[in-house]
Parts: C-alpha cells; structure tokens; sequence
C-alpha cells in the first residue's frame, strides 16, 4: 500500500539552480542504494589477481557476486611521471585505470585490458567491458601513508581527515563510450537497475583497490577507522552538466523520488521517542560533518560557515520541534527563512530515519521507457500547456545580452562540452540546445492567433520540434526541467554538477571555480568486509566516528 | 565492418544529423531511430542517404508525420510501403515507447500505452568507410578550441594537483 504523503514542495520552488546547487547526499543517492544492496546480498569480494611490483605497479582483479552475476574491477597502475598528472580531461595518462569487467576475464582478456585501460579514451572496449574509469593519486597523502606504514606507523590523522582519499577519478565512462557495453545491456540486472549502479559499483572497488595498493607499497596495514575514512576523489567538470539537460525523464524521476520521499515524511502526524532520537543524534553528526568541510575557496567556505552557524541553530531547536504535530512539517517551517543549503540539508536529514518510508522510491529512479509524450490537438492546446509549465521560461528578454552571454557548445578537440562567452568567442553559430527556455519562449512567440494542427505548424516552424517536445512532456513529468536560463550570465554549471552529484552520493564539495569541483566519494562506506545490516548508516560521515 | 556500440552509433548518427543542417530535435530522433533500423537488419545506405539529404529528407519528414499522426487518436495506424524511406518510418515508430504491431499488409499500428522497447543488439556492424562520413558530418558541430577556451571552456585552472 502507498503511504500517505504530504503536498509535494512544486517544481517552480525546488528545479532552481541555486536550491539544485544546494543538495546534499540522502539516503536515495545511488552509492547508498548500491551499498544497501550489497549488504542485503551479504557480497564477498575476493582478489584473485594481484600482480604488482614493491614500486606499486602492475594489475590486479577483484570479483564479486551480484544479483545473479559475476562483475570484475580489473584495475591497472601505471608509473605517472608528475609533469604528466592532471586531472584535466585534456589529460593523456593517469596512475591508474579500470574497467569493470562482465564476468570473470581470463589471462587474455586481462591482457587486452591492460593495454587498453590506460589508453581511455584512445583505447577500444568490447561488451564486456561495462565501465571505464581512471584515477590519479593524491601524491602528497598516498606517499605519506606509504611512507608511515613502511616505517611501521600510521599515518597523520589529520592529514587523513583533510584530504580524505588517495586517489580521485577524473572520469567514469559507461553506457557505451568507447566501445563499452551499453547500458541497455545491463539496466534489468538485478542491483544494476538504478542509475548509474555500475558506475557506482566501480568507484566503490577502486577505492577497494587504492586501499590494498597503499598498504602493499607501505608494507603495512591501515588502522580500520583511517581506511574508512579513505574515500575515493573526484575531478568534475562541465562535461556532467548537459546530462540533467539531455535526460528531463532522469532528471524528474530523481527529483520526483526524493520529493515524494519527503513528503511521506511530512505526512507523519508525530516521531517516537525513538526516531526523535535518531533525529537529533544526526543532526549532531551532519554540525560534525559540516565542521570538518574545509575548502581553500574563501567564498565557498563562508557559505559553509553560514550553514554551519545556522546548522547549530537548527540542532538546538531540533529535540523541541521532534515533538510538535507533523514534527517534518515543524522543521521545514523552521528552516523555511534559512538559506537553501540549510533547507536542502533538512530534506536530506528527515529522510535518513525512514528507510521503510524512503527505500522502495529509489526502485522509480530508472527511466525504462524513454520519455513518453503527450499529443496536442491543436497549437492551441499546445500554447495553454505553455502557459501551465513553462511561465518561468517566458518572462526573460533572451535578446539582452546579461540574458544569452552564455552559449554552449562541444569542443573540437575532446568532443567534450563547453561553455563560452558568446560576444567575446567564436563557435555561438555551433551551440548545443541547452537553451531549453530561450526555445520555448521563441516557440510561443510564432503560435498563431487561430488555432491549427501541431504538424502544420512544425511543418513552418521545423526548429521548434525541440521545444514542442519538452512542453510535451511537462504533464507527465513535473521536475524534468530546471527552471532558469542556462544561457544567462548569471548560470552557474557548478550547481548542475552539484545536484547530479549528491545522487550520486557525493559528499566534501569542493569548488575550483564555477565550472569544475573536486567532491570526496564512499567516505565513510562501509568496507569491503563490512557489508553487514548495519552498512548503511554513512550518511555524512565524520572522521573517526 | 566495425564493431560498435548502440550508444556509439545512436550519438553518431544524432551528430552527424545536426551537421546535416537538421535541428536538435530530428537530430536525437533520427539517432534513436537509426540504431533500431540496424538492429533489424536495415540497410545502411538509407541511412547515409537521409543525412545527404538533410531538410528535404526523412530526417525532417519521419518526426513530422508521427506527430500529425499520433494527435489524432489513442490508437493509430501508419502505412508503410516497401520504399526505402518508409523503412526508416517503421525505425522510427519503434523508437517510440509505444507498442507498434505489424498488420499482415504492412501497416503498422501504434497505442500510446507505454511499452518497454524491445531489447537492442550488442553490437551494431557499420563498415568503417560509412562510419568515417558520419563522422565527418558530426564534427562540422564540434568547435576549436581557442586560446581563451582551452583557459576557460572547462574552467578548469592549470594546477589541479594535490
């Protein structure tokens, strides 16, 4: 039976940039789905491979079983010369590189691997090749901790809690790229279904492997909570943002599952003594968290300072307003004046202690039918859904130059998307179709006074398929489009990434600029030898906890 | 022939479309559609002929005539001949999340009740000539890099170790 729910928050309140780049992790975030399922699966990881040198270099294999199948991280580490490190896509060698493999790879298939892996993008991949990834060290920390283990100490704690992992990824390919297996291959295999979960699966074995590596080269064993806290870096950059555009279905489903989620919450007429404690205790644990975010970005850290002095505020009124009626709809209303980090947090906050309430919703998360759109039966039709969903995409002059200095595009040289000024760059004839409002409001402008059939306008007005499909759409599904325009001056890439990220699971943002963040992956995660009932309970993990 | 992903060839052929002169759009679509072409044993040349053709082709037509038709009712019907650009129509009517039954006569019957599309193949087989004018298609969209782009595009500074 579905359980009753709340008002959802509407699309014109939560599909804006500023609130998307303010989400945090939550327990519908994919790490945490796969983790879950994991531990519900009791998997063992074995390493049936492990050959590399004292230095660290070579390869090795890890298997585990799910749902029915074998999957294999076959992952290669290579001797980087520093000058060649960089996270940059533009990169042409990293440390290390992976591939999850469909099954158990013999000797040849590991040889093919091994000569292709470290090629990326370069490289050819076959079907059973299900994701692509590679990952660069942190040099400073991975010496170090080699270096303590080798001297027969542990590492500075300190160093291990600022930093966080010893590698980051700097791209995780699937669905096809390369020659990859295509998702379609996989998406109805049981704990692969929810989005990204291979992708996830291997950034959680990398980190597996980054573990073993740093203790074969230091010849010593990590304390337990310092390996824990080890998670695995990330490098993301625009390349991640266009997705939430080019995948509305995603995107909705997403939202849509987390908005529901919190509005079952919201339903709750009051909290037992029991969860009202769970409640506070992790509140407490996200001020902990939120005190160890550290960024060198001073503007980015006083946001954190802001949430983190409000975040205190909201924790000393916590125990109170658990026993108010309809407690979740209590604390929204207290954090309803607070910044959107602070209200983003909340959401991510009431959803942890509800797991019977929350889980099943990561299980809608999927699109298995591609977009399914609804027919207009004359322009006049199609004008009334405008004037329903997209008001918001109406109202900006796209002709003023604050409103379309932005354009998108697909650069030559890494067929990577990019982001340039459009009076100040060559390439705006070439933009790629993220101006998503800008078309509906050019649409609407051309709808004629007296209604006709949607084909004959099409048929004079061709280049407004595009948006006729999105407005096609918005019935069905209410959160697939961000309500801003991306093309404006004021569009900041950082809070697309920021949303897609936190379902993946990402915690420790750390910006570099508008367009690039570094985020921290699995820290806190269970281990590989830790997958037992319990493994779940990382969200917003604190060092040494 | 070259071995290539669903996703390769689906990215491609959209590419290659909007290189064509074909709006963002017909470009997906076209993409969608073509990838179920080939995994029903299609010729490739209908392909290759629908990009030389760009705005006066099927490109522009196929997702034209599926919304005058699918407007009219619930459940409708499409009359597909043996033309080859009518074979590209039946690729297209699969592409969409509706159920599409063969008639006896060749016409194809469309529900708008969602259905989960039949699986495609692992592989697609496209000869590496073919693939190559794709692909020259496709990159009349990609732009070059500049001085400016290469230090802002991806914003990414150029110390980003640690």
């Amino acid at each position: 039976m579905t359980p009753p729910q709340a008002p959802l928050r509407p699309p014109h309140e939560v599909m804006r940039l500023t609130r998307m780049g303010s989400m945090f992790p939550s327990r519908l975030s994919f790490l945490r789905v796969l983790i879950r399922r994991l531990a519900t699966e009791q998997v063992t990881v074995t390493r049936p491979v492990w050959e590399m040198c004292e230095n660290g270099f070579g390869h090795a294999v890890y298997a585990l079983d799910l749902g029915g199948h074998t999957y294999s991280l076959v992952a290669v580490s290579t001797d980087l010369p520093p000058e060649m490190r960089t996270d940059r896509v533009i990169a042409e060698a990293w440390d290390s590189a992976y591939v999850l493999y469909d099954g158990v790879p013999d000797a040849g298939e590991i040889a093919r691997i091994c000569a292709n892996a470290p090629l990326q993008e370069a490289g050819r991949f076959t079907e059973r090749d299900l994701v692509l990834s590679r990952a660069n060290k942190s040099v400073r920390l991975f010496a170090h901790v080699a270096d303590s283990l080798r001297a027969g100490k542990q590492p500075d704690a300190d160093m291990i809690r600022k930093v966080g992992y010893l590698m980051r990824t700097t791209a995780v390919y699937g669905n096809g790229k390369f020659g990859i297996a295509d998702r379609g291959l996989i998406e109805n295999r049981p704990g692969l279904e929810g989005p990204f979960a291979a992708e996830m699966l291997t950034v959680w074995m990398i980190r597996t492997f980054t573990h073993d590596l740093v203790e074969h080269v230091g010849q010593g064993r990590l304390d337990r909570h310092l390996k824990r806290h080890l998670g695995i870096g990330n490098s993301t950059g625009l390349g991640m943002a266009p997705f939430l555009v080019t995948h509305p279905v995603l995107l909705n489903n997403w939202m849509l599952a987390r908005e529901t989620a919190l509005a079952r919450v919201r339903a709750l007429a009051g909290f037992d003594a029991q969860t009202s404690l769970r409640l506070q205790q992790l509140g407490a644990r996200a001020q902990a968290h939120l005190a160890e975010w550290l960024v060198p970005d001073p503007a980015h850290q006083g946001r954190i300072d802001q949430l983190c002095t409000d975040w205190d505020a909201v924790c000393r009124a916590l125990k109170k307003v658990c026993v108010a009626p309809y407690p979740a709809n209590a604390l929204m209303a207290l954090v309803s004046d607070m910044s959107e980090d602070v209200q983003e947090l909340m959401v991510s906050l009431l959803l942890e202690p509800f797991g019977d309430l929350v889980d099943g919703l990561a299980d809608c998360m999927a699109d298995p039918f591609g977009p399914v759109p609804q027919y207009f039966s004359d322009t006049d039709a199609l004008r009334d859904a405008v004037a329903t969903h997209f008001s918001w995409a109406l109202a900006p002059d796209y002709t003023a130059r604050d409103q379309c200095r932005q354009f998108w595009y697909v650069s030559e040289a890494k067929q990577e998307p990019r982001l340039g000024q459009r009076f100040d760059e060559p390439g705006a004839e070439l933009e790629s179709p993220l101006d998503v409002a800008r078309r509906i409001k050019a649409m609407y402008a051309d709808l004629p006074a007296r209604a006709q059939s949607v084909s004959d306008f099409l048929a004079a007005f061709p280049d407004h398929v595009m948006a006729l499909e999105r407005v096609q759409l918005a019935g069905r599904y209410p959160y697939a489009e961000i309500h801003d325009n991306l093309i404006a001056e004021t569009c900041l890439p950082i809070d697309m990434l920021r949303c897609k990220l936190s379902f993946f699971g990402a915690s420790k943002f750390d910006p570099k600029s508008d367009r690039w963040t570094r985020i921290t992956l699995c820290q806190g995660a269970p281990l590989r030898d830790e997958l037992t009932d319990a493994a779940d309970d990382w969200w917003l993990p604190v060092f040494g906890a | 022939m070259t071995a290539v992903s669903v996703n390769e060839v689906q990215g491609l052929l959209s590419k290659a479309a909007r290189g064509a002169g074909a709006p963002p759009a017909q470009a997906a679509a076209f993409g969608q559609a073509g990838v179920y072409h080939l995994a029903c044993g299609g010729d490739v040349a209908v392909l290759s002929s629908a990009l030389a053709q760009g705005l006066t082709g099927p490109i522009i037509d196929c997702p034209k005539q599926i919304q005058c038709t699918m407007s009219q009712s619930e459940s409708v019907t499409f009359i597909v001949s043996d033309d080859p650009a009518d074979a590209l129509l039946s690729a297209y009517l699969d592409a969409l999340p509706f159920q599409a039954t063969r008639r006896s006569d060749g016409a194809i019957e469309v529900t708008r009740t969602v259905f989960q599309r039949p699986d495609l193949p692992a592989r697609l087989q496209v000869a590496e000539d073919v693939l190559a004018g794709w692909k020259a298609l496709a990159a009349r969209t990609f732009v070059p890099e500049t001085e400016q782009s290469r230090r802002a595009g991806a914003g990414a500074g150029l110390t980003d170790n640690d």
